[in-house]
């Protein structure tokens, strides 16, 4: 069964293009376009790596991180955080919060693919 | 005419005398001196003339009149200093000449007397002006400039009050009334005397005179000595002076003082030239005042500016992303074949949006530099993989315009404290640039080794703290265009290529070494610039070798960048640890010597953050375990740090 996939980012063209290139590579992936959305969907498929991007409308990405990694049920899944360059700051909270991988836009593809294989084995 | 008193028993020497005003007596008495003479002659015949002559001396100090003693051939006592003698008998032409020639003494000495004290007079006023110019040249604030006014008008003119109506340094439409008093002055007076000086203001019909009076700022002194003496009326019955100060046509202010003794022309004459020596140093501070002004406007002008630039750049960055992403799909032909033709412009469309990102990166670095919004990571790191990193990664770039690109490092480099983040930054700048300005079939060197301060010459950065000693070089030697010598200061001012022809050849926004700078100056190194026209540039970024006061430098000095804005302190070395506050966000952040920080919230004095990878015990002078659970092991030693840093704080 091939692993599942949840992307998280307000903008649906990201997540559009995102997924249409994860599939290619033979994941299975769900997409969300707002936190609360994004949240919800993470509790109910249960996937095997989240792609979340940090500022989003309702929940942003930092306390999503924190409640699914606070949360024994959901601490296990790997967590790649998204966010734009230079916000260093952003990246210290990224990691407490408990974030696997850190990704700065502008990102190319085959970076992002390389961390997600890192965590699925692919 | 000449006043002669001839004290002697021969009445003959009156016919001698008859062309002087003089009077004749056997005997002394002090009623003499009424008569004002302007000559003594004293003859040895009258008793006790030795007496006689020691009360004329004692009478005449200062030197009013001149005494001449009649003496005998043989007349053997000592007479004293300052008597004319003259043997009898008498020449009577002898006599009348030397009686002449005291009276024009007398005269000479009383003019001279005159002047002496018109002198002393004048060197009074000129010391007084000499300190008061001394001290005006030495102050730009106006406050202090009118107490230097006020104390020097005392000295000389003796006012009893003083009140001057200045504009305000900051806000023009506002007024400052100063009164200074010897004596107390009741709420009444004090509404008087501004009341006056306002109306002589208005009526003086100056332009920028807006303010009314309710606006008027109230600076009163009075002497000490006579705090419980009041001055009631005295205006009403004193003579007084004033004087407008204006600058440029405009009003600045008016001086006026109040004195019970007439104001003579000469102190008018001082009073006036006093103000024109205040006018002076007063015009530089309107001046100062205004471009301080016209300062802020323009930090405010470009903090916006910033801010816009950073804001538009994040809104440009958004759409790149998933236009690259896009592109990525095409190529990669997982959404379907395209043939050579659409991926070569899809190949083009990539690059440009990579090109595009790179231009906007460096905007929002401009824009996080001029707000010190930079966040910098150093560590302790080798400057290897940085180097090995650009080559790698220009490599195919270089081969394709047909360019040589070569590496060499010197072996066995030592640390530094970098971040290497940046570096790659600074190593890339340096790299494209000599790609843009090398024609095909040119070379250029990456290259690594360690130079002593002393052999680096022509560093272009003012290095913030001078380590002499040993740095690491880096350099990027190209065998391009080469730049005129008159051209390399400038080619670190930001948009620099804009404004050279060459831009349009070449592209970019010409910010790389303005970015390259800034992080130079960060890592506290240096950059320098070997170039000739037509035959290449040489850029060598210099960076200090690791150690703990080298890394501790950076850090603090980073610290102190950011917080240009909220303001900061630091304290040096009190119980053996460097210290900073940052005052605005009310949070202390120590910073020890081997640059491990802690924060610390001051608010109840708890521990809001620790920033301590390791606490290895022994490493600090107090300790701080992990968080709330332990403070009370390490409460004594906090409140003796908290205290001397607010201390401090207290202090500045």
């Amino acid at each position: 069964m091939s692993k599942k996939i949840l992307v998280v980012d307000d903008e649906k063209d990201i997540t559009e293009t995102i997924s249409f290139m994860l599939k290619a590579e033979g994941y299975e992936v769900f997409c969300a376009n707002d936190g609360e959305e994004g949240l919800n969907f993470a509790k109910e498929i249960m996937p095997d790596l989240i792609i979340l991007d940090v500022m989003m409308p309702k929940i942003n990405g930092y306390k999503i991180a924190r409640l699914l990694k606070y949360d024994n049920k959901y601490k296990h899944i790997p967590i790649i955080m998204v966010t734009a360059r230079g916000q260093e700051s952003d990246k210290l909270i990224g990691e407490e919060t408990g974030a696997n991988e850190y990704i700065t836009k502008p990102f190319e593809f085959e970076e992002l693919l390389n961390s997600v294989n890192k965590y699925l084995g692919a | 005419m000449v006043k002669v008193v001839i004290i002697s028993k021969n009445e003959e020497y009156k016919k001698y005398l008859s062309e002087f005003d003089f009077l004749w007596s056997d005997v002394f008495y002090d009623e003499l001196f009424d008569f004002r003479p302007d000559i003594f002659i004293v003859d040895d015949e009258i008793e006790n003339s030795e007496e006689i002559l020691m009360a004329l001396g004692a009478k005449n100090s200062p030197k009013n009149f001149d005494i001449i003693y009649l003496i005998n051939k043989d007349y053997k006592n000592e007479i004293p200093f300052g008597i004319k003698i003259m043997t009898k008998p008498l020449n009577a032409r002898v006599l009348l000449s030397e009686i002449h020639l005291a009276f024009e003494n007398k005269n000479k000495i009383k003019a001279l007397t005159a002047e002496n004290t018109e002198l002393k007079k004048n060197l009074y006023q000129i010391d007084a002006f000499y300190n008061a110019s001394s001290k005006f040249a030495g102050t730009l604030d106006k406050n202090k400039l009118l107490e230097v006014l006020f104390e020097t008008m005392e000295r000389i003119l003796s006012f009893d009050i003083s009140t001057a109506l200045i504009k305000d340094n900051l806000d023009e439409n506002k007024l400052k009334f100063f009164a200074y008093s010897l004596k107390k002055i009741t709420p009444d007076t004090k509404d008087n005397l501004l009341n006056m000086l306002f109306e002589a203001a208005q009526k003086l019909e100056l332009n920028g005179l807006k303010s009314t009076k309710n606006e008027i700022e109230e600076i009163i002194k009075i002497k000490p000595s006579y705090k419980n003496e009041f001055f009631d009326t005295l205006f009403l019955n004193s003579d007084t002076l004033f004087a407008p100060i204006v600058i440029k046509d405009k009003f600045e202010g008016i001086i006026q003082i109040f004195r019970k003794t007439p104001f003579t022309k000469e102190d008018s004459t001082f009073f006036q030239s006093i103000i024109h020596q205040v006018l002076a140093p007063l015009r530089s501070v309107v001046y100062i005042d205004e471009l301080v002004g016209t300062n802020l406007k323009l930090q405010k002008l470009e903090r916006i500016k910033s801010e816009f630039v950073s804001i538009v750049s994040h809104e440009l960055r958004t759409p790149l992303q998933p236009i690259n992403n896009a592109l990525s799909i095409i190529l990669s032909e997982q959404a379907g074949k395209i043939g050579e033709v659409n991926k070569n412009f899809a190949n083009i469309a990539k690059r440009n949006v990579a090109r595009l990102s790179g231009i906007i990166e460096d905007l929002l670095d401009l824009s996080r530099m001029q707000t010190g919004k930079f966040d910098f990571k150093f560590k302790k790191a080798r400057i290897e993989p940085s180097l090995e990193l650009a080559y790698s990664t220009f490599k195919n770039q270089a081969q394709l315009k047909n360019i040589a690109l070569e590496l060499n490092i010197e072996e066995n480099l030592p640390d530094v404290y970098i971040d290497s983040h940046r570096i790659d930054q600074i190593i890339s700048n340096l790299i494209t640039n000599a790609m843009k300005f090398t024609n095909e079939g040119g070379k250029i060197t990456i290259s690594a080794s360690s130079v002593q301060k002393a052999d680096v010459d022509n560093l272009i950065l003012p290095v913030l703290k001078n380590y002499d000693g040993k740095y690491v070089q880096i350099s990027v030697q190209d065998t391009g265009i080469g730049i005129e010598q008159e051209d390399i200061p400038k080619i670190f001012d930001k948009f620099s290529q804009i404004e050279n022809t060459l831009s349009r050849n070449t592209g970019g926004v010409g910010l790389g070494l303005t970015i390259s700078k800034y992080f130079i100056d960060a890592h506290l190194g240096g950059i320098t610039v070997n170039s000739k026209k037509n035959e290449g540039s040489k850029f060598n970024v210099i960076i200090p070798f690791y150690d703990d006061i080298k890394a501790f430098d950076i850090e603090l000095n980073l610290k102190k960048r950011n917080d240009k804005e909220t303001g900061y302190i630091e304290i040096k070395e009190p119980l053996g640890l460097n210290f900073y506050i940052n005052l605005k966000r009310n949070n202390i952040v120590i910073l020890t010597k081997n640059s491990k920080e802690i924060n610390y919230e001051s608010e109840g004095f708890l521990i809001n953050k620790v920033v301590i990878p390791n606490i290895e015990k022994g490493a600090f002078d107090f300790m701080v375990s992990k968080v709330e659970e332990e403070i009370s092991n390490c409460e004594k030693k906090y409140d003796i740090l908290l205290e001397k840093a607010f201390y401090k704080n207290e202090v500045n």
